[in-house]
């Protein structure tokens, strides 16, 4: 989307096909993580391009809608397909593919995920933040007092051969771990991990302040099972003793990578793109087809929206656009101040 | 586009690929370096067209105008430069520092610093015994970066596989989260790189008076001991602004995030916008590790947007009344984009004003205007969304700034369920434009209750908006309690965007408060 608003904004004429009923993808589903003051995950960004997107005379944004066939002579040319059935044809000089990622699902893994209720992941908690504004036993309702996140679940597995850090989760946990800590204080964190990575421009004394909220442990829980109360007791070797230990959660947060999108290898196959060794889209452009964003590989929203601008670029070259036009940006064309009324109910 | 100059400040990949870039669009542009010499093999792209110009040894004195004109001024061999440009990009290199002092350990023959290795892969030269073990020391005392990390990794790879030199990594978190990098360690490992991680525990480091050095720990994971007599220590390094790039910020006027980049730690300039209009900044003056050539593009977006903008030209800026200005600079002060600029009285560049309305709200004078946003514009909201009497809900006056508690108010509405109340969400373009008067306009015109919704901490666009509004919301509190009123009718709160639930909540208690107070 920020490559598409990019591209419109130097004259092109742009197209979004969009799955879902809305646009934004995963970012648009957050909270916000704020303490006090912001903790600068990025999610709150995505309403502005949504709404330049949107309102964008140069762009027009087809949700629920899938490209159906698509083919190239000199141009390409694809039937857009609604979700309803109505479909379009449309036709393009170059095609973006920023599909993004789908987050691993760990119901293999030996978690219970799906059986038992108060395991959940990192998006669930995302999605459960966004809704109840505090985190919640989805058992029973009540406010969780222990809590365990474990990271890396389907990352930098050479098992399942992702060998990968997803890069955005260890950000993800600890952001959400602090919002809940500070919203919910009587709460206790215990955050499984392997390495803890950097994010952010404070990540020095956000971690600082990490550690002294939470509790630490470098290993990766290798089993769950589910108690009576609905309570999970998670097994694990720490390097305090030679045995494995046992603790008991109230609500486990699973942190979930990211994997190559559905469908990812079919659509660079029709396109004749190749793909990274990963099953990402890494680097590759091929004749008028770019990628961009999550779809490259794991990478945060900073790194997307900047990717996108990337992309955009590279685009415009490819297009032969040179220069900037003039414009009044979306948000100037707005009278300044405005109103909307809820009449209240009843 | 003959208006378009840009001035690049930087002499790296980062930099040339701009310049590059912008040249290939028609842009004027001027490579500025403060080193005598531009990397010649590089720059030859942007020197081969007359349109362009290479200022070698040149370092930024002072900077004044704004977008679409800025007057630089340059100290050169002993004299002064001066050029005019439409747009500056910052694309300075950062510097790294050598973390010698974490460890306690001098620098000398057994010890180098990262980049005291050979660019080459190759083994750095040794005096005496040839080099059979290296040990890498990884942000065992403050957190590495994957930038580093990768660095490090790659180093001990080669070392290991290539030269058969014995490679262990003493790391606190392995930094992965870059491209590749977890597939580097797991490559690194089975090449027989060693690992050695620490969390609760760190190594002793000691070295002797010939400067060699022994690391000795215990293996957390194995609990076996250790002792370590490598041939070499590398020390792993911190990436920092160089003091230039620090000090271009300073001298135009620039935010600077925690560790001193010259952008500020605020989402809204993501990815190349800096606080002014028409200055960007890029690649190693903005962050740690970022690729050129993505930032690159990302800088060349911008200064051509910036370009387009100054050309489109802005319209509802804000303006000052000469005939009621005193001259206080309060709104010179005040102006968080630097769009107030000082000739012989202040005036508003109107490119270069955000329309925020920080400064019509601070001037002691009334003497700032900005279309659309004037004290009649608010009464007129106000007024208009007041319910029809006789009144059966309490009427609420919600000033929420646009970017944040506005759309998080559309998407609340949208959900349909609304509140016993009824609630006129006033949309400001930032939260900094409502003064005292427009909020006790609210309860002269019928308000039963006011709420003013800014954006979080450090997340205004106006950096200081949201203080602001807190601030004048308290002198509005302390007003009406002298006054014997009821300061729970007013309420100050922050939001973002995405925080809609939040919203319900405040707005439902807000009207229960509201109704509750009505029926004492
Ligand atoms: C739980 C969780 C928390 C996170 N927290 C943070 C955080 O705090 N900070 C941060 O920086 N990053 C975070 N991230 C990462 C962030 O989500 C990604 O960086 C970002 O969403 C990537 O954007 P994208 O547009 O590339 O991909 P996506 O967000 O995946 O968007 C891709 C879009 O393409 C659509 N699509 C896919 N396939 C098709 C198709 N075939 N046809 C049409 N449309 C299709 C999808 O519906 C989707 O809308 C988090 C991720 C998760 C899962
Ligand atoms: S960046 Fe994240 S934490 Fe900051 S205000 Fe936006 S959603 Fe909240
Ligand atoms: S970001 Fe953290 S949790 Fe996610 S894969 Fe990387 S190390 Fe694991
Ligand atoms: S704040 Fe008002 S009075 Fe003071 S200099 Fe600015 S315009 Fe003039
Ligand atoms: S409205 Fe805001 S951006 Fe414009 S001059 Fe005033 S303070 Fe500066």
């Amino acid at each position: 989307m920020t490559a598409a608003v990019e591209l419109a904004r130097f004259g092109a004429e742009v197209d979004i096909v969009e799955r879902n009923r809305r646009l934004g993808g995963h970012a648009a589903e957050f909270a916000c993580k704020a303490l006090e003051a912001c903790v600068k995950c990025g999610a709150c960004l995505i309403a502005q391009t949504i709404e330049t997107a949107v309102t964008h005379p140069r762009i027009s944004a087809y949700t629920d809608s899938r490209i159906e066939a698509i083919t190239r002579r000199h141009r390409f040319t694809y039937t857009i397909r609604k979700t309803s059935g109505a479909s379009m044809c449309g036709d393009a000089d170059a095609v973006v593919i920023a599909t993004g990622f789908r987050t691993f699902d760990p119901s293999n893994k030996p978690y219970g995920y799906g059986r038992f209720p108060n395991m959940i992941t990192n998006l669930d908690l995302e999605r459960m933040l966004r809704a109840n504004a505090k985190a919640i036993r989805p058992s029973d309702g009540v406010a969780p007092r222990r809590i365990a996140f474990i990271q890396c679940v389907g990352s930098r597995d050479a098992k399942l051969g992702h060998l990968w850090c997803s890069q955005f989760c260890c950000g993800a946990a600890l952001r959400a771990a602090r919002l809940i800590k500070h919203r919910q204080p009587e709460s206790f964190i215990t955050i499984f991990f392997i390495d803890i990575q950097t994010f952010g421009r404070d990540f020095e004394s956000f971690y600082r302040q990490s550690q002294l909220e939470f509790r630490f442990i470098r290993a990766i829980p290798a089993d769950a099972f589910q108690l009576e109360d609905s309570g999970i007791r998670l097994s694990f070797m720490d390097d305090s003793s030679p045995q494995s230990r046992e603790e008991i959660f109230d609500l486990v947060v699973l942190s979930t990578g990211m994997l190559p999108p559905e469908g990812l290898a079919q659509t660079a196959d029709d396109l004749g793109l190749a793909l990274a060794p990963s099953g990402y889209a890494g680097t590759q452009a091929h004749r008028g087809v770019f990628a961009a964003g999550a779809v490259r590989g794991p990478m945060r929203i900073e790194e997307t929206i900047a990717d996108a601008r990337h992309t955009a670029c590279r685009v415009l070259a490819f297009l032969g656009i040179k220069g900037g036009i003039p414009e009044t940006p979306v948000a100037e064309r707005r009278p300044l101040a405005s109103r909307l009324v809820a009449p209240g109910r009843g | 586009m003959a208006d378009n100059r840009v001035c690049i400040l930087g002499n790296n990949p980062c930099a040339w690929k701009i310049a590059d870039a912008l040249s290939e669009t028609g842009a004027e542009v001027i490579l500025a370096t403060r080193g005598q010499s531009p990397h010649t093999q590089r720059v030859c792209r942007v020197t081969g067209s007359p349109a362009q110009e290479v200022l070698c040894g040149a370092r930024l004195a002072s900077c004044r105008g704004g977008i679409g004109h800025f007057d630089l001024t340059f100290s050169r061999n002993g004299g002064e430069v001066l050029r005019t440009v439409s747009t500056v990009v910052i694309a300075e290199s950062d510097e790294r520092r050598p973390n010698h002092a974490h460890y306690g350990l001098t620098p000398g023959a057994g010890v180098t610093p990262l980049s005291g290795l050979p660019d080459d892969g190759n083994l750095p030269p040794m005096t005496g015994s040839p080099l059979k073990h290296v040990a890498f020391l990884n942000g065992l005392v403050a957190e590495s970066h994957p930038a580093i990390a990768g660095e490090i990794m790659r180093a001990a790879l080669r070392f290991q596989s290539e030269h058969k030199v014995q490679c262990t990594i003493l790391t606190r978190n392995l930094k992965v989260a870059g491209d590749g990098l977890e597939a580097l360690s797991r490559e690194a490992r089975s090449a027989g790189v060693l690992f050695f991680k620490f969390t609760t525990s760190t190594p002793t480091i000691r070295q002797d008076s010939e400067g060699r050095v022994q690391l000795a720990f215990i293996d957390e994971l194995t609990g076996r001991e250790f002792s370590l007599a490598p041939d070499l220590v590398v020390l792993d390094e911190t990436l920092a602004p160089s003091p230039y790039a620090v000090e271009l910020g300073r001298i135009i006027g620039l935010e600077s995030d925690p560790i001193g980049f010259v952008q500020g730690d605020n989402v809204h300039r993501l990815t190349a916008l800096t606080n002014r209009r028409g200055v960007v900044v890029a690649g190693p003056s903005r962050g740690i590790g970022l690729d050129p050539a993505v930032e690159a593009s990302n800088a060349v977006l911008e200064a051509l947007g910036a370009a387009a903008s100054t050309a489109g030209g802005a319209s509802q800026a804000a303006e000052i009344e000469p005939g009621r200005c005193i001259r206080c600079l309060t709104c010179f002060r005040v102006c968080p984009y630097r769009a107030v600029l000082l000739n012989t009285r202040p005036t508003i560049l109107p490119a270069a004003c955000e329309r925020c309305g920080i400064c019509a709200a601070e001037c002691p004078r009334e003497a700032i205007r900005i279309p659309g946003q004037e004290r009649e514009d608010l009464r007129a909201l106000i007024t208009s969304g007041r319910s029809p009497e006789p009144k059966t809900l309490p009427y609420i006056v919600a000033f929420c700034c646009r970017r944040s508690a506005g759309v998080a108010a559309k998407a609340a509405l949208d959900t349909g369920k609304g509140w016993d109340a009824v609630v006129n969400v006033i949309e400001v373009p930032c939260a900094g434009s409502i003064t005292p008067e427009s909020i006790l306009s609210a309860f002269s015109m019928g308000a039963d209750g006011a709420l003013v919704l800014t954006c979080h901490e450090d997340n205004c666009h106006s950096r200081q908006g949201n203080r602001l509004a807190r601030t004048r919301v308290d002198q509005v509190s302390d007003f009406l309690i002298q006054c014997g009123y009821d300061a729970t009718r007013l309420v100050f709160k922050t939001l973002a965007a995405n925080m809609e639930t939040e919203l319900d909540t405040i707005l439902s208690e807000f009207s229960a408060t509201l109704r509750s107070t009505a029926n004492r």
